[in-house]
């Protein structure tokens, strides 16, 4: 539509141009032909240009003017510029006077101005008239002009002069043109002007379009925005668009925070399980719609708002536009609640109602019933649904119902509640009630129910009655008894005298389990407590707890099935025990327990209970368990003891090795080159030098010596003690006749008893009875008659081997030296030696684990003994 | 028999005058090679070292082997003796001053001839070792083409 009148007003405007030029281009050469001199013809093309300049800016601007916009509507300033040209702000008459006085002046310039243009009629000077009053005024000014400018013109400038009539037929022509050229151009401006008209009368009409929707969008939005219900609009993208003030202060979250459909199901259901089921409920309420544009009811939704807190909404959506949908959210969270409170007290009372052991009736003023429960029910022996609606007289016989409805009306007419008891017969037989009547008032005051809690005290009235009865009966009984009484006190006597054994024996019974120095506990069939001691309070810790008669298991939760099982086989007759059992108590303690299960018999020679028996041994269990870590603590220091013993066993030999190979060179230099000395240059020694060398030799064979029996004690206890027999009698016989193959000269007699046997080392001992042995015989060596004694002695309570000899013996004074290493007691001229031989057999005995004594005098002969274990 | 070599490895100058003092108080004459450690024993016998000559020297008529000796003890180097084909049945007597069980356990697990304490004693120590030189100078026949 735009397009077409765009283009239609290009056509018109390049008509109307062409039509201009084309006249123009002709007309104004024409007139050029009358000037004969160059001067006014120049004057005259130079005019003719401006002018034509001029009229074409006019038609440009015009037309520019008209381009109809494309895009944007035209500025309002711009639009009133436009309007001031083309609406003509001055009247349509103003435009004719402007037509005809230009024309006029135009003529009056061509009349008085014959030297310049000449004896020719110029019409086209009447174009410039003619064309700016069809352009201001359109048609009507445009043909006045034209009228006036051809008139004019004919009369005056076309000859014959002063007449109407055209003498050429040039002349015809030219007038015929300008009224031709300004008819053409006064149509073509009125039609530029109409069509100007209507495009302004077409904006004007979208401008009012366009406020009233502003207006009407404005109104939306304020109804949007403060609608007493929470709204959201959303488009089929799930994007919400906008959500009002409600929506912000029911679910908390503002626009920006949810802006998706998505976002909100997410916040509103944190849950995914429930937010899958609202989902669902959602869906199935859109499909379930009649009409893609209906209103949906989509049910109730349980959300969580921001803040936490659950709210109950009812939502309706509905679709307002293409994909938008308008929802509409109900906050109905206190209604929910407060008919959940409801149903909870509905619920509540009529569990009360429906469970109370009294019959409980509601009836309104006028007496007809409306509730009853399942014992009035049972009563009448009828449904709730029969009851309902009727009255007492329906119910129950005429004297029951006069009975109740005279109780009810006093409640009605003192309106306050009424305790009595009633006697009715229902079906014939008489029961008696205790009944509570009161009111229950509505609103306004007035009594709206009546309630009945009756409860059956028949069998409790007979039951006094019987009571009365037997009091009645027991006091004419009493009076009999005491006439038989007399007979019956010295039988009593007696009876007494053998309870009172039996209390006594019972009284000593229970005394005794009370204090007896172990936990007892005595019980019935039941695991009732019968007598316990204080111990099984102590070692149980149930303090004064009264516990006679209750039973164990309610005093231990604790017990398992295993227990009960044991107590059972007590019960059968078993004894059943454990030297000890580990428990833990409720409170974590452990107690190691020995206990013992057995069965007691009663007269009749049954089972009557058991006895349990327990020794709490926990604390022995925790002494036991100390020992093993001490005992473990001491083997660990043993085991750390024999290590560093082991490096210093080490350390020693290899200082026993040195000695061995490094301190006898020096030696055997000192006595080898004394020797040496003596051999080669004795002669030029005097007595006292040659004694001197002797010296030498002899200090440095007694170093030897020394070395040697260091090295005899040190290497005593080195390696592993093995454990093997040795005959102590064959060893000895065959060390003492090596002494007398040695010194065939001495004469010693010896004794050994034979089958003389140890476990040892053989080697070890070996050296100790070539010590022992050697020293008998060393020692015996000034005796005539020396004898020498191997044999088994007693020394105390231990039996060990002794070897005694008759020989010089040693002051039992000095006896503690004896085992001592380098500890001799006799000089050297006495009987020579080092003092390494009784240290070397101590060590060997202690290595074995065993012990050696010596026993002896002063030239009293001495006696070595020694034990192995 | 005279010009048989006795190899006297002793690391002790003094034990070597007092060996070399006995064996010529038993009149024995025989040169006596003295080296002072286990090195150089081996080196002596095997031709090798500071004692290597152009052509192998007839083996000793005995070795006499400390067991204290610097660089190689005396029981290493009995043990490569044992092991060299040349000197396998070298007669090697152990002279040691020790008495320790051990040492003379091992001497002859290795292979020692014999194994001899030195006496303390010079008087003790020149017998001794008269009766070496006299057994294996005089009394011991070695094996024929012993290489």
């Amino acid at each position: 539509m735009r397009q077409t009148a765009r283009s239609r007003f290009i056509v018109q405007a390049t008509l109307a141009y062409l039509l201009l030029a084309l006249g123009w281009i002709f007309l104004s050469d024409r007139l050029l032909m009358v000037f004969m001199d160059v001067r006014s013809l120049v004057w005259l093309s130079t005019a003719k240009g401006i002018f034509f300049v001029l009229v074409s800016c006019g038609c440009f601007t015009l037309a520019l003017h008209n381009v109809p916009e494309t895009r944007a509507p035209a500025q309002p300033g711009e639009e009133a510029a436009l309007d001031a040209f083309v609406a003509r702000p001055w009247p349509r008459l103003t435009a004719y006077a402007f037509a005809i006085v230009l024309t006029v002046v135009m003529f009056v310039v061509r009349r008085h101005m014959p030297v310049v243009f000449g004896d020719r009629p110029l019409l086209v000077l009447y174009m410039l008239p003619i064309s700016l009053a069809a352009l201001l005024g359109g048609l009507g000014p445009g043909l006045t002009a034209t009228s006036i400018a051809s008139l004019l013109s004919l009369y005056f400038f076309i000859s014959p002069v002063h007449s109407f009539a055209i003498a050429s037929q040039h002349d015809l022509f030219q007038w015929s043109m300008l009224a031709l050229n300004g008819l053409i151009i006064s149509l073509i401006s009125e039609a530029l002007y109409r069509s100007r008209q209507r495009e302004r009368a077409r904006r004007q009409q979208i401008e009012t379009a366009n406020t009233a929707l502003r207006a009407s969008e404005e109104r939306f939005r304020r109804l949007f925005e403060n609608a007493p219900v929470a709204m959201g609009l959303a488009d089929d993208r799930a994007a919400i668009l906008a959500q009002n003030n409600r929506m912000d202060q029911m679910f908390g979250y503002t626009l920006d925070e949810v802006p998706t459909v998505t976002e909100w199901w997410l916040r509103a259901y944190p849950d995914p399980a429930c937010r899958e089921r609202a989902q669902a409920q959602w869906h199935a309420a859109i499909a379930r719609a009649p009409h893609p544009d209906s209103t949906i009811d989509a049910g109730e939704y349980r959300i969580v708002c921001k803040d936490g807190s659950g709210k109950v909404i009812h939502i309706f959506t509905c679709r307002v536009a293409d994909g938008l949908l308008l929802t509409t959210f109900i906050d109905i969270t206190e209604r929910v609640q407060a008919q959940e409170t409801i149903r909870d007290r509905e619920r509540k009372l009529s569990a009360i109602v429906d469970n109370s052991p009294s019959l409980l009736s509601l009836k309104t003023a006028a007496g007809r019933y409306n509730l009853a429960n399942p014992n009035v029910q049972l009563l009448l022996g009828m449904d709730e649904a029969a009851i309902v609606g009727k009255t007492d007289l329906d119910l129950f016989p005429a004297d029951t119902a006069a009975t109740i409805r005279a109780n009810d009306h006093n409640v009605l007419a003192t309106k306050s509640p009424h305790v009595t008891e009633e006697c009715l017969s229902v079906r014939g037989e008489p029961q008696v009630f205790a009944t509570n009547i009161f009111p229950i008032f509505d609103q306004d005051g007035a009594i709206a129910f009546l309630c009945r809690i009756s409860y059956d005290i028949t069998e409790r009235k007979r039951a006094e009655a019987e009571l009365k009865n037997i009091l009645e009966r027991q006091k004419e009984a009493r009076i009999a008894a005491l006439n038989q009484m007399q007979d019956a006190n010295a039988a009593r006597t007696r009876t007494e005298a053998a309870l009172k054994t039996l209390q006594e024996s019972e009284e000593r019974l229970t005394l005794f389990i009370e204090h007896a120095p172990a936990a007892l506990a005595m019980f019935d069939r039941q695991m009732r407590y019968l007598a316990v001691s204080l111990r099984w309070r102590d070692d149980y810790f149930l303090g004064e707890r009264e516990i006679i008669g209750r039973s164990h298991y309610d005093i231990f939760p604790e017990i398992g099935e295993a227990w009960k099982d044991v107590h059972r086989r007590g019960m059968t007759g078993e004894i059943v025990r454990a030297d000890e059992d580990r428990f833990v108590r409720l409170d974590g303690r452990v107690q190691w327990l020995r206990w013992e299960v057995r069965p007691w018999m009663n007269a009749e020679d049954e089972v009557g209970g058991i006895v349990i028996f327990t020794e709490d041994i926990t604390r022995f269990k925790e002494a036991e368990e100390e020992i093993r870590l001490l005992n473990a603590d001491l083997e660990r220091r043993v085991v750390e003891r024999t290590a560093e013993l082991t490096a210093a066993n080490r350390e020693l030999d290899s200082f026993a090795y040195a000695v061995s190979h490094d301190l006898r060179a020096p030696l055997r230099a000192m006595n080898g080159f004394s020797q040496a000395l003596i051999e080669d240059y004795g002669d030029l020694f005097q007595d006292e030098a040659r004694m001197f060398l002797d010296q030498i030799i002899i200090g440095s064979r007694k170093m030897g010596d020394l070395i040697d029996g260091l090295l005899t004690l040190s290497r005593s206890t080195r390696g592993q003690v093995r454990r093997e027999r040795i005959d102590l009698a064959e060893m000895s016989l065959r060390l003492l006749a090596d002494m007398a193959r040695t010194e065939p000269e001495r004469q010693v007699r010896w004794e050994v008893e034979p089958g003389l046997v140890v476990r040892g080392d053989a080697a070890m001992i070996e050296v100790v009875m070539r010590n022992l042995l050697a020293n008998a015989w060393k020692y015996t060596a000034r005796r005539q008659e020396a004898f020498i004694r191997v044999a088994a002695g007693h020394d105390g309570e231990t039996t060990g081997i002794c070897v005694s000899d008759n020989g010089a013996g040693f002051e039992p004074a000095h006896a503690d030296k004896l085992f001592q290493p380098f500890q001799r007691l006799h000089r050297q001229e006495e009987f020579p030696g080092i003092g390494i031989g009784l240290a070397t057999v101590q060590r060997i005995i202690h290595r074995h684990g065993g012990s050696i004594t010596a026993r002896g005098g002063k030239d009293a002969g001495a006696a070595f003994c020694f034990h192995l274990p | 028999m005279h010009n048989k070599v006795i190899l006297l490895v002793e690391d002790n100058p003094q034990d070597e005058l007092l060996i070399r003092r006995a064996l010529s108080k038993a009149n024995i004459a025989n040169r006596i090679d003295v080296v002072r450690d286990g090195q150089q024993a081996v080196d002596y016998l095997l031709n090798q070292g500071e004692f290597r000559q152009p052509e192998a020297l007839e083996l000793p008529v005995v070795v006499l082997l400390d067991i204290g000796l610097p660089k190689l003890s005396g029981l290493e180097v009995l043990k490569i003796i044992r092991e060299n084909r040349r000197t396998r049945f070298q007669p090697v007597v152990i002279l040691t001053s020790s008495d320790e069980e051990r040492d003379r356990f091992r001497s002859y697990e290795i292979g020692a001839n014999s194994f001899v304490r030195k006496p303390l004693d010079f008087t003790e120590l020149a017998d001794t070792v008269a009766r070496l030189g006299v057994y294996w100078l005089a009394i011991n026949e070695p094996p024929r083409n012993c290489t």
